[in-house]
């Protein structure tokens, strides 16, 4: 098994291989260092060992069936909202949009909802016929939201932001920022009300 | 901070752009201090090839402890019993994975990018489909599902060294189970790439690939 440290797992940007055959092991070991890499980041190290150590805690149980119960939301809450999910809906942390039944294209919805404060990307789908610098979906998730304290009634504003979002950027394509607007101040008043780093400066 | 007012600037700008936006990138997280005090550590001028207690530099025994804790957590966290905490990126670790066990020329299959695959499983733009003969499975046009019949038959034709479950944009629970199956009939490894949804994992909400995989 392969992995990040960084995505659900919550800690510092990174790799990490995992198995339970010795043989496979000293392989990949030895494909590690000296195959690939030369000396690993130490820093790094020590940081995938704290946040090894907070996902050892009851407390990212907890964590990670609200990053579930999150994205659930927010899929239900895009479907309720005439928006086409990918699959119908999501088992994980990840949610598809395509934009295609809207007429939307990935790389003007992902400009819109940064503008409007939802930082997310523009992500190709199953046999999408754009190009990968356009495609037809965008791709969201909630682990980033839910680690700032995000619960279901935060997803599904979230939810009805981007429903709104959308639809306006359906009807107004080469000017939504009316739209962008009103939806960025509710962004930042939620932003406030969830803080992080708030002693940093 | 003022030794270099514009990286400072920057670094400051992208923390008040991480308090004020919501972040739904699906691939990213915010981490706790804990995190962020160590990767700006000391450690990070630390020279140390090789692994703990054996390492080609001296001055070694606190990064030692470092790496053997990650380690260590690793392995409780997953339940599996052999780790590499090393890699640099995910990338990195299934580059790994493909030098330890793929010789250039030979066949590895994984899902494609167009499916919700990801880069580093056989695209074209990447190592992984420049030296290996790549092939890719896709998902079903119906329900966005992985075409596991399709995969099988593909297996079957192609008779690949490696076989890839996992990918960058599919929102569903894989059937690890299926993959093993798959890749036992055609004499083939599993690797998972559980980059996505390994703290679903490590959190008990998502099934976990250690029993199928890489073996």
């Amino acid at each position: 098994m392969t992995t990040t440290t960084h995505k659900t797992l919550r800690g510092p940007r990174g790799g990490m291989i995992m198995t339970n055959d010795e043989a496979l092991a000293k392989k990949i070991d030895s494909a590690v260092f000296p195959g690939l890499q030369g000396g690993p980041l130490m820093h790094v190290v020590a940081a995938k060992a704290v946040a090894l150590r907070e996902a050892l805690q009851p407390s990212f149980k907890v964590y990670a069936q609200a990053v579930a119960d999150n994205a659930n939301v927010l899929a239900e809450t895009l479907l309720d909202g005439g928006l086409d999910i990918v699959s119908g809906g999501t088992d994980t942390h990840l949610v598809l949009v395509d934009l295609r039944p809207m007429g939307l294209t990935g790389n003007i919805t992902e400009q819109s909802l940064e503008r409007a404060g939802l930082t997310c990307n523009k992500n190709g789908v199953p046999f999408d016929p754009e190009k990968p610098g356009v495609t037809s979906g965008v791709r969201l998730g909630s682990p980033a939201a839910t680690s700032r304290g995000f619960g279901t009634d935060e997803f599904r504003r979230v939810g009805e932001m981007i429903v709104e979002v959308l639809r306006e950027l359906a009807a107004n394509r080469d000017d939504n920022s009316t739209a962008e607007a009103g939806i960025r101040a509710q962004v930042s008043e939620m932003c406030q009300r969830f803080p992080i780093y708030s002693d940093f400066h | 901070m003022s030794a270099d007012a514009n990286i400072f600037a920057a670094v400051l700008d992208e923390c008040t752009r991480q308090q004020d936006q919501i972040e739904l990138i699906a691939s990213e997280n915010i981490v706790s201090k804990a995190v962020l005090q160590a990767t700006g550590s000391v450690l990070t001028k630390q020279y140390a090839e090789g692994y703990p207690g054996r390492r080609y530099y001296g001055g070694c025994e606190y990064v030692d402890v470092a790496e053997t804790l990650a380690i260590e957590r690793a392995k409780s966290l997953f339940g599996c019993k052999f780790v590499n905490v090393q890699p640099h990126a995910g990338a990195q670790a299934n580059e790994a994975v493909f030098l330890a066990l793929v010789k250039p020329g030979e066949t590895i299959m994984g899902m494609s990018l167009a499916a919700g695959g990801h880069l580093t499983h056989g695209a074209r733009p990447n190592v992984s489909g420049k030296w290996f003969n790549a092939v890719q499975y896709g998902v079903r046009k119906q329900d966005a599902l992985i075409d596991y019949d399709e995969l099988e038959t593909l297996a079957k034709e192609h008779k690949p060294r490696l076989i890839i479950a996992g990918g960058s944009a599919y929102p569903r629970v894989i059937d690890f189970a299926r993959f093993r199956a798959i890749a036992d009939s055609v004499g083939a490894y599993l690797m998972v790439d559980m980059a996505h949804f390994a703290g679903l994992v490590a959190g008990g909400v998502h099934p976990s690939p250690i029993g199928h995989a890489m073996s």
